[in-house]
């Protein structure tokens, strides 16, 4: 643990630096993480634009990572506050569900996934982001509670009332639980 | 309806079996983060402390007050200025108590004069 925590720190220190070739490294482990967590959050079309200046943001912000906190929390924070900041500046062109989209081996996973992708756009944007990183990134509560700024009781009851939503959200589509 | 512990669960499961997925980034991502990396350097304004921004705010009043203080300060606007008085009084002319001044000046002359004749 404290090995890897040397690592990073050794990393972050090179691409401070101006190490481009490191920052490929953090790019590599960190880049399906962004394009996830901001796929779920949004779900926009203009994907690949926002998960560039998730990358840009963490080159900018390096030099000022403080070594408090994990780096894989801040990067989520970063890419949470992107998807976030693009909802609301409406910057988000939503992306039409359909069959090519993903990595999908069966049609009824597509079709599940689908719904999972529909009924979160059907959360208010608060339960949204606990959902996702909570259930769908399994992250810890205090995890998600550093990452959006919020007290850990909040989280948890967020949560909650965010499962009870779309749980009845998916009922209404025909998914039997 | 309650959403009680079960039912949690279950949704759980359903969210963990179908995890929705990303669609695969497209050929040269990182190539094209590298491009705007080095676009974004080249832009000395993006390389500005983050600090400097804010400070704006209260840099732009400060300045201006400071600004405005010292072209009053140096600027010739007082009455006690020399040059100025002199300008003043070459414009406007004597002052009435100074022509008042020469008349009482005259009379006195004038009186005397005349006692002195009365003398002889």
């Amino acid at each position: 643990m404290e090995k890897q925590g040397h690592q990073i720190n050794n990393l972050i220190e090179q691409i401070s630096g101006g190490n481009l070739k490191n920052f490929s490294e953090l790019y590599e482990t960190h880049a399906l993480l962004v394009r996830s967590v901001i796929y779920k959050l949004c779900h926009p079309q203009n994907l690949d634009d926002l998960v560039q200046e998730v990358f840009i943001k963490i080159w900018n912000g390096l030099p000022k990572f403080r070594m408090g906190s994990k780096l894989k929390t801040w990067i989520y924070r970063i890419a949470y506050n992107s998807a976030v900041d693009a909802l609301r500046k409406k910057k988000v062109v939503f992306q039409e569900l359909d069959e090519t989209t993903g990595k999908v081996e069966h049609r009824q996973d597509w079709f599940y996934r689908t719904l999972i992708l529909k009924g979160l756009n059907q959360l208010t944007e608060e339960h949204r982001s606990v959902l996702v990183l909570c259930c769908l990134e399994e992250l810890t509560v205090e995890e998600v509670a550093e990452i959006i700024h919020v007290p850990v009781g909040t989280v948890k009851s967020r949560v909650h009332h965010a499962k009870a939503n779309l749980y009845e959200i998916l009922k209404k589509e025909g998914v039997s639980l | 309806m309650s959403f009680d512990s079960d039912k949690e669960k279950k949704l759980e499961a359903f969210l963990k079996k179908n995890n929705p997925i990303p669609p695969d980034a497209k050929l040269g991502e990182y190539q094209r983060i590298l491009r705007a990396l080095e676009n974004n350097k080249s832009s000395w304004w993006k390389n500005i402390s983050e600090f400097f921004w804010p400070s704006l705010k209260w840099l732009v009043p400060v300045g201006t007050a400071a600004i405005l203080t010292f072209i009053f300060w140096t600027a010739p606007f007082s009455k006690y200025d020399p040059e100025v008085e002199q300008a003043l009084a070459m414009m406007m002319g004597p002052y009435p108590s100074e022509i008042n001044g020469d008349l009482e000046e005259d009379w006195l002359s004038l009186a005397e004069m005349v006692s002195q004749q009365d003398r002889i």
